[in-house]
């Protein structure tokens, strides 16, 4: 079940009369998954390179780590360490910015759009009827049960309220805290370093939230799978539902 | 759907795509008059490059203070990437304390001079405990004394053309800040670090200190900086030894 809690959050609408989605929902979606598979693949990247994480301002091998992740920079046909280090947190940081500032505005766009369209609100906002304690218990009875999940027109109150979170909640802090190991954007605004418990902390922090994300994806990509995965690729493609 | 549909579609797409064009490369030729694009701005990463240097040179303020600490911040431990060069030339001016070391200011300045280790020694200084991250993602807090780089920017005249300052070293390494790095009040040629001559690990004799930017811009082991206008002029043109080995010119980050 707690999987099933996590899981489930792909689902939607699945009869054909179902709203097609608008046209901007689905260019964002496409270039935001471009661009977050971009910033995890470099991300990872650049942890190799120092995979070490701790709490505070400052951090380096000769302080204590909180803790350090069990992999080592691949060592490449014999390349000095100066060109692998190049390779993978010089390059993987190119690919890492450039992948933020595409999901950043693609996201931007995403939300502004779909608070104008009301689409947030008819789609994620959870409905009147579902603040209640016998809806959550009904949601979380439904997503035992694959079929009463499919037969739902829309999403139900934990999908709604996983995506909001997602949207508003982890996406941004992630960024925050992005941003919060920045020298040049924390000497603009040195409260974002310091509310996140400084610039190491910052570093540990991004790295578990990411994490999260990336596990929001693998809970959103095998939701998919079970509610078949044609099917809602496609919906999420092509302006009508296919059936 | 009907056909003249499909094709009005596909007339505004293409006409959007093509005002989209036109838009980029006119923003390309505006940015590059107010110098906002980057020297490595070429290749696929130049995107990501330019947006972000050209958005935190235009929303974010040029004279932001990098954070200081207290003494007692100061890290225990501060670990070394390139330590000294094992080059003749610097080992006999190391064996020699850099006494007969001079720093060659040059380029598109009115006076072109070059300064012994006490001359700038003698300068005013400024002290400050800043917080260094590496590229690679561990960091330290140390406290650095030296010469604020505008100081001896002002002294020698810098052109009005001027666009870049560019940093030699007993290193192959080379490097460049462009004016609002380099007249910025932290911005030190420093050569004391936690109280002490700086160790040659670290730099010695003189070393660049840019706060608001990623350890890799502060050059060590200083030899010459030289003021230019055009630095695609300057070694492979992209501003710096880095670039070629992966590393951005900008690491404001």
């Amino acid at each position: 079940m707690a999987t099933a809690y996590l899981v489930d959050v792909a689902c939607q609408p699945t009869t054909e009369k179902a709203a097609s989605r608008p046209a901007l929902v689905r260019i964002t979606h496409w270039i935001f998954t471009l661009s977050f598979f971009g910033l995890a693949f470099s991300g990872f990247a650049i942890v190799l390179v120092h995979p070490h994480f701790y709490w505070g301002e400052a951090g380096n091998v000769g302080t204590p780590a909180v803790f350090s992740l069990p992999v080592r920079p691949p060592i490449l046909f014999g390349l000095p360490e100066r060109s692998i280090v190049g390779a993978l947190s010089g390059r993987g940081r190119h690919l890492h910015f450039q992948s933020a500032w595409f999901a950043i505005l693609s996201g931007l766009v995403y939300v502004i759009s779909g608070i104008l369209s009301q689409h947030i609100r008819n789609q994620l906002v959870p409905t009147a009827d579902q603040l209640s304690w016998r809806s959550l218990r009904a949601a979380v009875r439904d997503h035992q049960s694959l079929r009463t999940l499919r037969a739902h027109r829309s999403y139900n109150l934990l999908q709604r309220l996983t995506y909001l979170f997602v949207i508003f909640i982890l996406f941004p802090l992630t960024t925050l805290s992005g941003f919060a190991m920045s020298p040049s954007i924390t000497s603009v605004f040195p409260s974002l370093a310091i509310a996140f418990g400084g610039q190491q902390s910052a570093r540990t922090i991004h790295f578990f939230l990411s994490s999260l994300l990336c596990l929001f994806l693998v809970a959103h990509v095998l939701m998919i799978c079970l509610a078949g995965f044609q099917k809602r690729v496609r919906s999420m493609i092509a302006s009508k539902e296919v059936s | 759907m009907s056909e003249t549909l499909t094709r009005r579609k596909l007339i505004t797409t293409g006409l959007a795509g093509l005002a989209g064009i036109a838009g980029i490369s006119a923003a390309e030729r505006i940015a590059n008059g107010y110098g906002l694009v980057p020297p490595d701005s070429g290749g696929i990463w130049g995107v990501g490059e330019t947006l972000t240097y050209a958005a935190q040179r235009m929303l974010m303020s040029h004279h932001s203070m990098a954070r200081e600490f207290s003494p007692c911040e100061i890290s225990k431990s501060i670990p070394v990437t390139n330590g000294a060069p094992q080059t003749d030339p610097y080992q006999r001016h190391l064996a020699n304390k850099f006494r007969d070391w001079r720093l060659m200011v040059d380029g598109i300045v009115a006076r072109p001079s070059s300064f012994s280790l006490t001359e700038i020694q003698r300068m005013p200084a400024r002290t400050q405990i800043t917080h260094q991250a590496c590229e690679q993602g561990w960091s330290f807090i140390a406290q650095w004394s030296g010469v604020p780089l505008s100081y001896v920017l002002n002294r020698v005249g810098v052109s009005t053309r001027a666009k870049y300052v560019v940093f030699w070293s007993f290193d192959p390494r080379w490097d460049s800040l462009d004016l609002t790095d380099a007249f910025h009040p932290q911005t030190l040629l420093a050569y004391n670090m936690n109280g002490q001559d700086l160790p040659p690990d670290y730099g010695a004799p003189l070393r660049v200190r840019v706060p608001r930017q990623l350890g890799y811009k502060s050059v060590k082991f200083l030899t010459r900086i030289t003021v230019v206008e055009d630095i695609k002029k300057v070694g492979d043109g992209r501003g710096s030894a880095l670039p070629s080995h992966g590393f951005s010119w900008y690491a404001g980050i």
